[in-house]
């Protein structure tokens, strides 16, 4: 069983990705973050960590920044309302897929199985 | 890895094999100006990397990689900056380059191919976690995949970006992580020893207190993993 992590400031956001990891993805939440610098923390002392689920647009700095900033590499799944900024994610290695809000559970199947 | 150029422009083209000829281990077997073409071409023999443009006359290159059976990995190539999202979309499209592209750019975009065909390379019979667990593995040995029963292997060990895979005849190199393919392993009869080393422990001949012996091989095992190895034991 894959171990994830949920970084994301809208609550109801939130529980929909925690419900599709469970009910559909079989992964474990190892935790839920609505700030970029908890998850930071958590995720770069955590090796366990193998698939993040990310929004861009965060309250204390951009999804893009995060990555920036991981001294880990998890497989990361964007998720954003946000169909702007697929060309910038292509840039970062560690993101394997870029899912547009709201989440649609075919679709998140479909990224859980790139990672 | 070899690749094919899809680009209905011969400038295009020109460009992206100035950039191929930057990569050490990529050789181009050929150039298609109609997407058409390149399926024909494909249907017939497999490539790993595929460049292609996106706005081609007639068929798309999105309508290219519907068609597309290859399991080939996709690099888009494209002037057009709007189209990333819909990428998104398509598994085998690995990576999305707008022109004009960098040889730093396109280096990156190499690497990530490369890891991506590593990735797929190692996969295990019978496809995905939640079916029925085989009782064999599939390696990639120089582009091979050859398959290893499961009851052959005697351990693995890590070696950087390598994993070596120990049988009774043969050592395998692969390219791959000990936490990559401790999760293809039916965890019955394998255990982890120690941090480089995962062992098949019925082959186990005897234990000493830091290391076990599996035919002629002396294994380490740490500390922290020695409990589990115990409990694991019918130990008189």
């Amino acid at each position: 069983m894959k171990n994830c992590v949920i970084v994301e400031d809208e609550f109801t956001a939130q529980e929909v990705a925690k419900h599709l990891a469970v009910k559909y993805g079989d992964l474990n939440i190892l935790g839920t973050f609505d700030n970029a610098e908890d998850a930071l923390k958590f995720i770069n002392k955590n090796e366990t960590v193998d698939i993040v689920f990310l929004d861009i647009h965060l309250p204390d700095m951009s999804g893009f920044s995060f990555l920036e900033n991981l001294t880990s590499t998890p497989k990361v799944v964007l998720v954003t309302s946000d169909k702007n900024l697929a060309l910038t994610a292509y840039n970062f290695d560690l993101v394997v897929d870029y899912l547009v809000k709201p989440l649609q559970k075919d679709r998140f199947i479909e990224a859980i199985n790139q990672c | 890895m070899n690749c094919i150029i899809v680009d209905d422009q011969d400038s295009a083209r020109l460009v992206v094999r100035q950039l191929c000829e930057g990569i050490k281990d990529l050789d181009i077997i050929e150039e298609f100006s109609s997407a058409i073409e390149a399926i024909k071409f494909l249907n017939q023999q497999s490539v790993d990397v595929i460049f292609l443009d996106i706005h081609m006359p007639g068929f798309s290159g999105f309508d290219f990689v519907q068609t597309l059976k290859s399991p080939a990995q996709i690099v888009l190539i494209t002037a057009d900056k709007d189209l990333a999202i819909e990428a998104y979309e398509y598994e085998s499209i690995s990576d999305y380059l707008v022109k004009p592209i960098t040889q730093e750019r396109f280096n990156k975009s190499m690497n990530k191919v490369k890891n991506k065909l590593h990735r797929t390379s190692m996969m295990q019979h019978g496809g995905s976690s939640s079916d029925l667990i085989g009782n064999d593995l599939y390696i990639n040995i120089d582009r091979r995949l050859t398959k290893l029963k499961f009851d052959d292997i005697l351990f693995i060990k890590a070696k950087g970006d390598y994993i070596d895979v120990k049988t009774h005849k043969e050592m395998y190199v692969v390219h791959s992580t000990l936490k990559k393919i401790k999760d293809k392993l039916p965890d019955n009869i394998f255990l982890q020893t120690h941090r480089s080393y995962i062992i098949n422990f019925t082959k186990i001949i005897d234990i000493e207190d830091n290391s076990v012996l599996i035919e002629k091989n002396v294994i380490p095992i740490s500390r922290s993993n020695r409990p589990e190895l115990i409990r694991r034991l019918n130990l008189l």
